[in-house]
């Protein structure tokens, strides 16, 4: 099925100087990981694609990165608004994704589904642009340490299963190899490069 | 909007994008180069054109651009790359350190301690710190997959050995986040301290090698040496001549052919703001007296 | 007093004007056309647009012109516009089986379907100098056209494939040929980014490579198989039509080497192939080109790598002029500080020197007054 060009939301008013304005958020993000950034410019997105999520999309993606969406992403809306606007093309397998959208945090599990670059080149691993629910504070906080924290730092997350931690750690041994992740809310982004180990605070 | 009948900041969206992806993997890989398919730019290669689409990705109107090659604003390479983003990115530019948010620079780190708001550029000329000991890029990829540093090492001792101490003075190889060995890019070893756990975000651009290398704030980086014979950096036994400064790079002006010559402090911005502060070397004048001979000019 | 040394912005305003005037020359004589450029420098023009990848005839002659004739100079002018160029399109390959030649040569057959046309060449010319262009109201005779059209000239390589005495075309598959524009140079390359590589390279670095195969360093026996120049069509198949459709036409120069090689145990002796394309009449690229793929293909046809032609970090590596140039120009930049940095260390490992000369000195003195 596709869809008239005319049924599709508009992506940024003014692509230049927006994306420039994103990428220097989500460059932000991965570079002071665990710290939330505020996304500067939010296209309107069709649901359930997050407008922090679709900025990150119309910001880094186009015809050289295969991406993949999750299946609840994968609606005739969505996938019609991320072709139209980046000319992505979309993948049905994770492994295959330079990109892969995630709004299904709970199946957030295996991890090691998406690329994780080799030892040779590691920079071909996938980034994981993840839309977590509408947040509480009752998930457990964690510790973050590595290359962009200042010491350490705390951080509270909800939505997001254990395995998709517990795999995070177990990627550390294989460094350089694993998987950058940007959480999204609906206007902010927080990066966890594959570099940030986080660890349950200690009750104290 | 700019004059050139160019993109806003020369390059096409395209292009922007697949550096900025690049950077992205460069910061979440600290002191890994990440291959890009680096362009031709208006300006020669090995002149910054790394440097300069590196910054031509990340900059945009918010931004205040400055650029300094050997550590000075008015070096002519300095001005050339200014202008050119003046004229294609309408940026903002500035010879002080403190207000800029972004740097690019080829061979100096400003004396000026950095803050969380600036990124630095560096423009590299040869990204590969083995490159010396291995030319082969299939046999140095191979190389820091196994984190196989041992040549590097040995190319050191072998100085000891010689000179009865390093001798590498500038592009002094350095260890990410005891990971990667990464090349500086040819600054003096006396900046390499500054590296270490930087608030700034520092990016590596080599356009003809087409690389792109980044180190995160706060992030270890150690400059490669032995227990018994530790890291050093350079040290004067003069002062600038002009501000009198002691902790800053100095250049050396040869100033007659009798071997009469005087020490300046490389990174002018520096110089110039402990001029204004009151501070006068050996050779200067009071600032009052600066003021008037620069703008007589 | 001593004021830091100021003023780089008027120095490169100055060196600008002065470059222009440079340019112009003696403003008495006529100023050079853009035309005129292209009609009779058509070999600048034509290598122009081959090292700088942009077959487009006017703005070689502009970069000709603004770079006061240094063709590498225009290469890099061409090449730094072309990166700006929105890509719209991909063209089919080319056919050169179909191009309407203006010259074709065979070096390995007396005759052959098609004939020997010598058309436009140096190589019988004696290079005397013609005092006649000198005296400028040189028009030279116009040659009558062929009231014939040229016969089909089938290749001479189809012609040694039918017997299989060559190897076959392993080009001619569908597999995505890469784009060196678009992608970072990786090792080992494969055949299709390495044609790429050396088609935009440097006519000496290719032509030094070459002599160099010949004079030993990885010889291959190499034949001039058939070198053709003429005009080919360009088709693109847009999308919504779905068949090709001519967008033009390209003058080229091509050039099929045939090599020996002794067979191995799996492949019975047959001739290689080694290839070389350039834009307008680059024939001694062209040629040049053919001896480099053939030195490359070392890998793939299990010979010994032994020498530079055929190390392919090497010679892929060195072969851009803008990338060569630009970095051995560099130099010219100020390196005050690394230098700073060496002459620190240089007084200081002298000084260490001395002390240690002095201290053995002494010591020799002492031993001796002991």
């Amino acid at each position: 099925m596709t869809l008239a060009a005319s049924s599709l939301t508009p992506g940024f008013s003014d692509a230049v100087h927006q994306s420039q304005a994103v990428f220097r958020c989500a460059l932000t993000a991965l570079s002071r990981p665990g710290q939330w950034a505020t996304v500067p410019h939010l296209p309107p997105a069709p649901a359930p694609l997050s407008a922090a999520a679709a900025a990150m999309i119309l910001t880094l993606a186009d015809m050289d990165t295969p991406l993949w969406l999750d299946p609840v992403l994968s609606t005739p809306e969505v996938t019609g608004w991320v072709r139209f606007h980046t000319g992505a093309p979309l993948v049905s397998l994770p492994e295959q994704a330079a990109f892969a959208v995630i709004a299904d945090c709970a199946a957030l599990t295996a991890l090691d589904r998406f690329s994780l670059g080799t030892a040779e080149a590691p920079d071909l691993a996938a980034t994981l642009i993840v839309q977590l629910p509408p947040q509480d504070a009752t998930s457990p906080a964690r510790t973050l340490t590595g290359p962009g924290i200042d010491g350490s730092l705390s951080l509270t997350v909800s939505g997001l299963p254990d395995a998709f931690w517990a795999d995070r750690e177990a990627f550390a041994p294989l460094f350089p190899q694993g998987v950058d992740v940007l959480l999204t809310t609906p206007e902010a982004v927080c990066g966890l490069p594959r570099t940030t180990h986080a660890t349950l605070t200690a009750a104290g | 909007m700019t004059d050139t009948g160019y993109n806003y900041a020369y390059l096409d969206e395209q292009t922007k994008r697949m550096i900025r992806r690049a950077i992205l993997k460069a910061v979440a890989i600290p002191g890994y180069q990440v291959p890009f398919a680096g362009r031709e730019m208006p300006l020669p290669y090995g002149w910054g054109t790394g440097g300069i689409q590196v910054t031509a990705a990340i900059i945009g109107q918010d931004d205040t651009l400055k650029v300094i090659d050997q550590g000075a604003d008015d070096t002519t390479n300095a001005v050339s790359i200014r202008r050119f983003f003046a004229r294609t990115a309408a940026v903002k530019t500035t010879e002080k350190t403190v207000e800029a948010t972004v740097i690019q620079t080829r061979h100096r780190i400003p004396e000026t301690a950095l803050t969380e708001n600036q990124i630095m550029v560096y423009q590299v000329p040869i990204p590969e710190p083995l490159r010396w000991m291995e030319p082969r890029e299939t046999e140095t990829r191979k190389m820091h997959a196994l984190q196989e540093y041992g040549v590097m090492h040995v190319k050191l001792y072998e100085d000891i050995a010689r000179f009865g101490h390093i001798a590498t003075t500038y592009d002094y190889p350095v260890m990410v986040n005891d990971r990667y060995l990464m090349a500086p890019s040819p600054i003096p070893k006396f900046d390499n301290p500054k590296l270490n756990n930087s608030p700034a975000l520092q990016l590596f651009g080599a356009g003809r090698e087409k690389r792109i290398y980044a180190v995160p704030p706060y992030t270890p980086v150690k400059s490669l040496d032995f227990t018994d014979h530790p890291f050093e950096v350079q040290r004067w036994d003069d002062c600038c001549a002009l501000c009198g400064a002691t902790d800053s790079f100095l250049d050396e002006v040869i100033t007659d052919d009798k071997g009469g010559r005087m020490y300046v402090c490389s990174d002018s911005d520096y110089c110039g703001d402990r001029r204004a502060a009151g501070h006068v070397g050996p050779q200067g004048v009071d600032a009052d007296a600066y003021q008037r001979a620069t703008a007589a000019e | 007093m001593y004021v830091a040394v100021k003023g780089g912005e008027k120095a490169i305003d100055t060196a600008h004007q002065l470059l222009a005037e440079q340019r112009r020359g003696d403003a008495a004589v006529p100023e050079l056309t853009l035309e005129q450029i292209k009609n009779q420098m058509t070999l600048a023009v034509d290598r122009v647009m081959t090292e700088g990848s942009l077959y487009d005839r006017d703005l070689a002659a502009l970069a000709i012109k603004q770079a006061r004739g240094d063709l590498m100079e225009a290469i890099f002018l061409l090449r730094a516009y072309r990166t700006t160029l929105p890509r719209l399109a991909t063209t089919e390959p080319l056919d050169t089986d179909t191009m309407r030649i203006i010259r074709r040569i065979s070096a390995t057959f007396k005759d052959l379907p098609g004939g020997q046309v010598l058309g436009p060449t140096f190589d019988y010319t004696h290079r005397l100098l013609d005092f006649a262009l000198a005296a400028e109201g040189d028009t030279p005779v116009p040659v009558p056209a062929d009231a014939a059209p040229l016969e089909a000239c089938p290749r001479v390589t189809a012609l040694l494939n039918a017997e299989g005495l060559i190897e076959p075309d392993t080009a001619a598959d569908d597999a995505d040929p890469g784009d060196i524009t678009r992608e970072p140079p990786l090792y080992p390359a494969d055949r299709a980014v390495r044609l790429q590589t050396l088609a935009r390279a440097d006519e000496g670095w290719l032509l030094a490579l070459g002599y160099s195969t010949q004079r030993g360093y990885a010889k291959s026996h190499p034949f001039a198989g058939e070198i053709r120049i003429g005009s080919v069509d360009v088709e693109i198949i847009p999308e919504e039509l779905g068949f090709p459709v001519r967008i033009g036409s390209i003058e080229v120069a091509e050039c099929e080497m045939i090599n020996q090689f002794k067979g191995s145990k799996t492949t019975p002796p047959q001739f290689t192939r080694g290839y070389g394309l350039t834009f307008g009449h680059g024939e001694r690229k062209a040629m040049s080109m053919a001896l480099v793929d053939r030195a490359l293909r070392a890998r793939e046809l299990g010979e010994d790598i032994t020498a530079p032609a055929q190390d392919e970090e090497f010679v892929l590596s060195h072969g851009d002029t803008v990338e060569s140039s630009g970095f051995t120009q560099h130099l010219k930049l100020p390196h005050y500080v690394d230098f700073q940095s060496e002459l620190v260390a240089v007084r200081a490992l002298r000084a260490e020197y001395e002390a240690r000369r002095r201290a053995a000195q002494n010591g020799e003195q002492e031993s001796r007054n002991d």
